[in-house]
């Protein structure tokens, strides 16, 4: 968690606390941005500009507001309008991955879905079902907390949350049972 | 109560929102429905393999990447502040110049290169912007900036040599702002157009003695500021801006140097503006610019004692006449 100490700091000018705030959150806008977007690149891209725009915008955070969600709310606008101006794409590596699982189906149906499928399958989800999954997952937020930051009532955030899980689950479940591996 | 009601319920649960009579509702229900059962099951599964996802992070530091973008903005905001911010610029020089080094010194020697052809860019354009920058708007926003940067080149030094690997998109945003920020800092300041001409190194060149020995020789103020301008101004010149040709732009520019044989001076010649310029090595400094001629100047070099550098002008009707240029005393004459 970032200090108030220093948010206030940044905000009075010191330019130095400001970028030691960069410091603390580039993870989590990583991990955020890296999740929505599905994609390395694309992710280093989309952190950098929220980044920077922390870094013009930090005059404009208000204490009522929670720091984290202030900041998933920028992250999640940049990524929002990214994958909205491209379509999404699976790469080569991902689906290499995907084959390379595992061929025991059993053992395999029984054991943990991979990372690599969950994410697959959270990449398939409508984007704002994908944000509220993200940040109720990468970002341990409460609905709460995934409300203030994406600006939704309470209800649409929980509704997103619960067909998300349901799709998901129907997602995975579906690939166990055949797939690829069928 | 109905599966589609327990289906609910049983989200909730997973994210531990229900009260202890929902859940003995649920439980209820589940104890009773396989379907259910086996749906809470999978998505109490589904769920803890979802936090339990990597914690991936980035490859690099993406604050040290975006640094220079960082300090390109600070320095803009200082000059858009005025009066009030510059002042509390001077005030902090000392620490900024500490910050700005400590997160780019490793791209020093990836840069170097073209940083140096930046420099050689930037003497060209420091003696005629207007043969390069062809645009109204562009000429004086680059020329005033130049000017500025210089008196302001504390802050500026690093990041010039940065900006230049920046993106290209990045530089026309930084043609508007560096124009801004030029204009406010050339009412308050109110002496950026003398520096350029000073005869001698200004005060606030002597700054860059204060720069780590780290960079090179050739990283002094008033060439950086002056390398500056081929990415401020953008479309003008924008491949002298850019990484990579370095070496082609280099012999594409049709210029003369010549070092003195103490090393203490560097005589460049402009064949095709008329102009030339000596700069003080010591601190890269310029320590002279001359006037524009008709003509060309060439066939640069140095008195055996380093203090004289003599020169060929030819006019324009390709008369050659022999010229000398005293370091004693800033003034040029004829042989």
């Amino acid at each position: 968690m970032v200090e108030p100490a220093l948010i206030k700091a940044a905000q009075a000018g010191d330019r130095e606390a400001l970028v030691t705030l960069l410091r603390e959150i580039e993870n989590q806008v990583y991990r955020t941005a890296y999740y929505l977007l599905n994609n390395e690149q694309d992710a280093m891209d989309a952190s950098q500009d929220a980044l920077i725009r922390i870094y013009t915008k930090i005059d404009s955070y208000e204490e009522k507001a929670q720091f984290r969600t202030w900041v998933q709310r920028i992250v999640t606008n940049i990524c929002i309008d990214k994958f909205r101006r491209k379509k999404p794409s699976v790469s080569i590596d991902e689906h290499e991955m995907v084959f390379q699982a595992g061929d025991n189906v059993e053992t395999e149906v029984l054991s943990a879905y991979a990372a690599e499928e969950i994410r697959e399958a959270i990449g398939k989800l409508p984007e704002h079902h994908r944000t509220v999954v993200v940040l109720r997952y990468l970002q341990d937020f409460s609905y709460n907390e995934i409300a203030d930051s994406l600006n939704l009532p309470l209800n649409t955030v929980k509704s997103y949350l619960f067909r998300a899980r349901q799709q998901l689950q129907i997602l995975l479940h579906d690939y166990q049972k055949g797939g690829v591996r069928g | 109560m109905n599966c589609q009601e327990v289906m609910e319920l049983m989200q909730r649960y997973i994210d531990g929102d229900l009260d202890q009579q929902e859940t003995s509702l649920m439980m209820d229900h589940t104890g009773q429905c396989p379907d259910c059962a086996a749906m809470l099951v999978r998505l109490q599964k589904l769920s803890s393999e979802l936090e339990q996802l990597p914690r991936v992070v980035p490859k690099f530091s993406l604050v040290d990447a975006i640094m220079p973008e960082l300090e390109r903005l600070h320095a803009a905001s200082d000059a858009d502040g005025g009066d009030h911010a510059r002042e509390s610029a001077v005030k902090e020089d000392a620490p900024k110049v500490t910050r700005s080094q400590r997160p780019t010194r490793h791209l020093y020697g990836k840069i170097s290169g073209v940083v140096a052809a930046g420099i050689v860019a930037g003497l060209l354009l420091f003696g005629q912007p207007d043969k390069w920058l062809l645009t109204g708007n562009s000429h004086n926003d680059a020329s005033s900036e130049q000017s500025s940067m210089a008196s302001d080149l504390d802050s500026n030094a690093p990041q010039a040599a940065n900006r230049s690997l920046m993106k290209s998109e990045a530089a026309d945003k930084m043609k508007d702002e560096a124009g801004l920020a030029a204009e406010e800092q050339q009412k308050v300041t109110g002496l950026s157009q003398s520096i350029p001409e000073s005869p001698t190194p200004s005060s606030a060149l002597a700054g860059a003695d204060k720069a780590p020995s780290k960079l090179d020789a050739k990283s002094g103020g008033s060439q950086f500021s002056i390398a500056e301008q081929p990415s401020a101004s953008s479309s003008p010149a924008p491949e002298l801006a850019k990484p990579g040709i370095t070496s082609n732009g280099l012999t594409a520019i049709p210029a003369t140097l010549s070092e003195s044989p103490d090393g203490k001076w560097q005589g460049v010649a402009i064949e095709g503006d008329g102009t030339f310029q000596v700069i003080k090595k010591e601190d890269n400094s310029l320590f002279y610019s001359s006037q524009k001629r008709d003509g060309k100047i060439g066939l640069l070099s140095w008195s055996d004692d380093s203090a004289v550098l003599y020169f060929t002008y030819t006019d324009a009707e390709g008369t050659p006449s022999q010229w000398e240029f005293d370091t004693t005393t800033g003034k040029e004459t004829k042989r």
